[in-house]
């Protein structure tokens, strides 16, 4: 228990960082689906850019006015 | 520090790196009017950097920056080292900030042990990330906390992991860090945000709150 979730092997940060970043760049109402297609064949990826983007929007709102809404697939995953 | 601050207000790079030349080259008066520059500099990381660092006034600013110039100074200024090691201004202020990083760090070391010598304060280890913008408290264990998230992200973003250093140690604004790394401030800013995304999870920071309930990927 003493290591953390980064030790986790072969998560491809570089994509990671990417698709984090594309979807940041686009519209609030639209992030939660460009994960899902972007993603939609990497699960493990998916969920690693989704805690990124929940931890951004968790320390967003100190800076600024919380933009975006938090994806349903966090409650519920669809599908 | 208000005269020193009046001496030399804000430099260009282009005028550090200018004199980081001369002063390469052996000239005094550049190496001088640097030195200036420098302690100014490093004045404003300090008090930038003492706002983050709880108020305890057991470190003030002045002394900080007094101690950040002794030893980016005895490093540099060996005579028989005969090389500049600033050869450009990105290493400039990278050595200003990994200055500063290194007393902030034994100062936290230094009180994290006296706070566990005396009270148990088991309490809450999770680092507020919005104090490397919002400048509000840090305790010394969460100082470390984050010390060595930033070293672990290292091996992830490399880049992402100097910019945060820069801005967290160094106390440099998004354009500064932009310029320096010969970068846009863009890049600087997808950076910064994707590495306090990754800080905040690599720390633990939503554990107990809306953590979603699927399986966290990968924990050992």
């Amino acid at each position: 228990m003493s290591r953390t979730r980064q030790d986790m092997p072969e998560i491809d940060w570089t994509r990671a960082k990417q698709v984090f970043i594309d979807v940041m760049e686009a519209p609030a109402e639209q992030r939660c689906e460009i994960v899902e297609r972007t993603l939609r064949h990497d699960q493990r990826l998916k969920q690693v850019v989704q805690r990124l983007l929940a931890s951004h929007e968790a320390a967003a709102d100190f800076l600024d006015e919380p933009e975006s809404a938090q994806c349903p697939s966090k409650r519920s995953r669809p599908r | 520090m208000a005269d020193a601050r009046a001496e030399s207000q804000n430099p260009a790079p282009a005028e550090i790196t200018q004199l980081l030349t001369e002063s390469a080259a052996g000239s005094a008066m550049a190496r001088d009017h640097l030195l200036r520059i420098v302690y100014v500099e490093l004045h404003a990381m300090a008090r930038s950097r003492m706002r983050d660092e709880r108020a305890d006034h057991t470190l003030s600013a002045t002394a900080l920056v007094n101690e950040a110039y002794m030893r980016l100074f005895r490093a540099t200024g060996e005579p028989n080292g005969g090389s500049f090691l600033f050869a450009n201004r990105r290493g400039f202020f990278t050595a200003a900030a990994a200055t500063m990083r290194r007393i902030l760090i034994d100062h936290a070391r230094a009180r994290a042990s006296e706070k566990r010598g005396g009270d148990q304060r088991g309490g809450n280890r999770r680092v507020a990330l919005d104090v490397l913008e919002a400048a509000t408290s840090l305790d010394p264990e969460e100082i470390l906390a984050l010390d060595d998230a930033i070293s672990r992200l290292e091996a992830v973003d490399e880049r992402a992991a100097s910019i945060v250093r820069l801005r967290f140690y160094g106390g440099l604004e998004i354009a500064h860090v932009a310029s320096m790394l010969e970068v846009s401030d863009r890049t600087v800013k997808r950076d910064w945000e994707f590495a306090r995304a990754w800080l905040r999870e690599a720390l633990g920071g939503w554990d107990g709150q809306e953590a979603d309930e699927q399986d966290a990927p990968g924990h050992a």
